[in-house]
């Protein structure tokens, strides 16, 4: 294999789960823009999801994207209740306080997971695309494959549609309703915003609704690449999107697309040319780096201090 | 002298307190010294997050430099079981007893050292950084450093570094000597110009530059300090299990130090053991079913009685306290006798229990004897008095109690070994709720405290109200 060929297939490796990350910073960023609350429990909110997914695959014999939907609906409601009833209580108190309660919400998630399902890892299915869907996507992967000269797996396919599908949904969402307005203004200023007649509440469970349902899309896209889900499947994910959002620029959505990619990028890259043994300290290193060069994030606006 | 003769006291205090802990149950005595390791972590911590304000959470990175730092040296330097610095030591006349004590120490304070020096090379650059960046950077850093570590082979690599069972120097008196120095050294710190500093800048950095005080110097000693405690707290912990694995230094680790500073209250050293304390016993407590009762029993009657203390009811307070420490002795006995309910009454001493019964009882009717008979009083008073009542058929006589109860009962028992995280991680949940100020919340108990509870000594007009950014 050339040079280039070896490098554009770490790229695409490098983006599609970079774009995972992406997808999990998004619930991160905004949960953070909203409330300034670090949701510690967003990785867990991905192993439900996934986990979701797969009784709907395996138990119920679904197709991927009803079963996708339904993770989808049901970790968004999920999260709308994680927040109503951890979160809320502690609005008005030290933003600390919610942290812990956020850590303690995670250790009770991934432990209940053990409880529930156990702590063995389950082989997530393969071979989710039968039919004409199937034989499309083996048709577009393999055809890619001839044509590039670069291996595109169908699911490397699926991931990245579905991340690009979800991230343009999200992005015209913000950008283009009255609700993404109103999302906007209560990051911006909460106390404003509801002055302007925002029902802050109803705006924020809504940020917990979206967070929530990317991020089981998000578990149940790490489930299918990974082939094996386990209830602390979300942690390490989490922290590396949680990570991706920070390079990005904690807050701020755009931000966070480009740091999930950057960080699967780079991961990647350090796995392909150095040793996968240092992938992860160099993506903390790279994190590093760029807060020391620009201590808001890549794309983070510089704040100014009013005395 | 008077600070001599007290420092002396305190050593044979703790020399004392070895000696008796000596004939507690060995899993106890292993529960004392991580109860002694979390303390010196979460008080050096609290040094950080709350005195100065500047939330980390890479703590876990420090103890990780400081116990592989410490197990390198006396495995190939301390000659405990070779040739190395112990032999060396004897052959220059002094005796084995004290020998390798004084290895030991110099280990520990050369651990703590090269902590302290990495906490200068992390703090420097990134104690710029602002609040929750600052903590990612922090936790970035933490991340780094057990991936380095992990890399080097002759600290074991991946595999995790075991040290020989010669070199399990740890003990009761090495580790609570630590605590007291880790609390002396803090509270000198705090009550000396350095502190106020350190407050200062953690309640207003900007306010506190306009004063003239240099933010980033104050910040970085704060931080090399707590670091150098977290690179012994490391030594203790690796001479104490003898085996160090990268898994157990890693983020995590950070954050249950982060939990225990938070939930103790920030910028409260007292707030500090205290947590440490409940945190490092709760996950033991909740191993038997009759520890699972009896924290919850705890609970309720904190939940219920103590929220009740107006003026005029000091009587019923202090009744309710003592009731309430008296539930809370059960959990002592479930702790120590680690019983299941079956064998509650072979295993622990009956009159215990008997003696926590008609506590149980005094708490459910403290709340009816002196002042105004209100009917919340009398409604708390008969939840309690529920509670108990449950509580003691469940331990008791279960056979009275109805079928779905029992079946409960079963059915926790069979499963907790994975409930008792799951409620250990609710319980978290629900203490943080309920104090979100931390259980002390910024205050300290001293002497005077003590003295304002007996109703000696007047009452502070203004709290020390801590406000975290």
């Amino acid at each position: 294999m050339s040079n280039l060929s070896e490098l554009a297939q770490l790229l695409i490796q490098g983006i599609s789960w970079g774009s995972v990350y992406a997808l999990i910073a998004l619930g991160y960023t905004m949960v953070y823009g909203v409330l300034r609350l670090i949701n510690f429990a967003h990785g867990d909110i991905l192993m439900v999801g996934a986990f979701v997914a797969y009784f709907a695959l395996t138990g119920w014999g679904w197709n991927f994207l009803p079963s996708l939907l339904l993770a989808m609906l049901v970790c968004a409601c999920f999260g709308v209740a994680i927040e109503r009833f951890a979160y809320r209580p502690l609005r008005r108190q030290p933003r600390l306080a919610a942290l812990i309660t956020a850590i303690g919400l995670s250790l009770f998630l991934e432990y209940g997971g053990q409880l529930t399902v156990g702590a063995e890892p389950r082989p997530f299915p393969e071979d989710l695309f039968t039919g004409p869907t199937g034989s499309l996507l083996h048709g577009a992967s393999g055809w890619l494959t001839r044509r590039t000269g670069v291996a595109i797996t169908a699911e490397e396919i699926v991931v990245l549609v579905s991340a690009l599908l979800l991230m343009v949904a999200l992005n015209l969402f913000v950008s283009r309703t009255k609700l993404g307005k109103a999302m906007r203004a209560v990051a911006f200023d909460r106390d404003t915003a509801s002055l302007m007649g925002i029902n802050v509440d109803n705006i924020i469970s809504l940020t917990f609704f979206i967070g929530s349902a990317l991020a089981a899309a998000a578990g149940v896209l790490v489930g299918m690449y990974v082939h094996s889900i386990d209830p602390i499947m979300g942690l390490m994910p989490g922290i590396k999107a949680f990570v991706a959002a920070v390079l990005g620029g904690i807050g701020n959505i755009p931000g966070a697309m480009m740091g999930g990619l950057v960080m699967g990028v780079v991961e990647y890259m350090v796995a392909g040319y150095i040793s996968s043994l240092y992938r992860d300290a160099i993506a903390f290193g790279l994190l590093i780096a760029v807060l020391l060069i620009r201590p808001t994030g890549l794309t983070g606006k510089g704040m100014v201090e009013k005395v | 002298m008077a600070r001599l003769a007290l420092l002396v006291l305190t050593a044979v205090i703790i020399g004392a307190l070895g000696k008796i802990s000596e004939f507690l149950p060995g899993y106890l005595q292993t529960q004392l010294i991580y109860i002694g390791i979390n303390i010196i972590l979460a008080v050096s911590l609290n040094l950080i997050n709350g005195f100065a304000g500047q939330f980390s959470l890479g703590h876990a990175g420090f103890m990780a430099i400081g116990g592989y730092m410490a197990a390198y040296l006396t495995v190939n330097y301390g000659g405990f079981t070779g040739p190395g610095a112990v032999s060396l030591l004897e052959r220059a006349g002094l005796p084995q007893a004290l020998a390798s004590p004084l290895v030991f120490l110099i280990a520990i304070l050369v651990a703590g050292l090269v902590a302290g020096f990495f906490g200068v090379l992390v703090g420097l650059p990134t104690l710029r950084l602002r609040g929750d960046y600052l903590a990612i950077a922090t936790l970035g850093f933490g991340e780094i450093i057990v991936h380095i570590i992990s890399q080097i082979e002759e600290l074991g690599g991946a595999r995790g570094f075991s040290l020989s069972s010669e070199l399990q120097l740890s003990s009761f008196f090495w580790v609570y000597a630590w605590v007291a120095l880790t609390i002396l050294m803090a509270r000198n710190l705090i009550c000396s110009s350095h502190g106020r500093a350190l407050i200062a800048v953690r309640e207003d950095e900007v306010a506190a530059e306009a004063m003239g005080i240099n933010t980033t110097r104050y910040k970085v000693i704060a931080f090399v300090m707590g670091a150098l405690l977290a690179g012994v707290a490391g030594a203790l912990y690796g001479h104490y299990t003898m085996y160090l694995h990268i898994d157990d230094l890693r983020f995590l680790r950070s954050i249950e130090i982060v939990v225990m500073v938070v939930l103790g209250g920030m910028g409260s050293i007292a707030g500090s053991v205290v947590a440490a304390v409940i945190l490092t016993l709760l996950p033991e407590l909740l191993r038997t079913f009759l520890g699972v009762a009896s924290a919850a029993y705890i609970l309720l009657i904190g939940a219920v009685v103590l929220p009740v203390r107006r003026p005029g009811h000091r009587l019923a307070y202090s009744l309710a306290v003592s009731s309430f420490a008296a539930a809370a002795l059960l959990g002592l006995a479930a702790f120590i006798t680690r019983a299941d309910v079956g064998e509650t009454m072979a295993a622990a001493p009956p009159l215990l229990l008997w003696i926590c019964a008609a506590a149980g009882l005094l708490a459910s009717s403290s709340m009816l004897l002196p002042g105004p008979r209100t009917r919340d009083a009398l409604s708390r008073s008969l939840l309690c008095l529920l509670a108990t009542a449950i509580m003691f058929m469940l331990l008791f006589r279960p056979q009275l109690l109805p079928g779905p109860v029992i079946e409960l009962r079963a059915w926790v028992s069979a499963k907790l070994p994975q409930l008792r995280m799951v409620i250990y991680a609710l319980l978290l949940v629900v203490l943080m709720i309920a104090r979100p100020q931390g259980l002390l919340g910024g205050h300290e108990i001293t002497w005077q405290s003590f003295r304002r509870l007996l109703g000696r000594a007047p009452t502070p007009t203004h709290g020390q109200e801590n406000t975290s950014s």
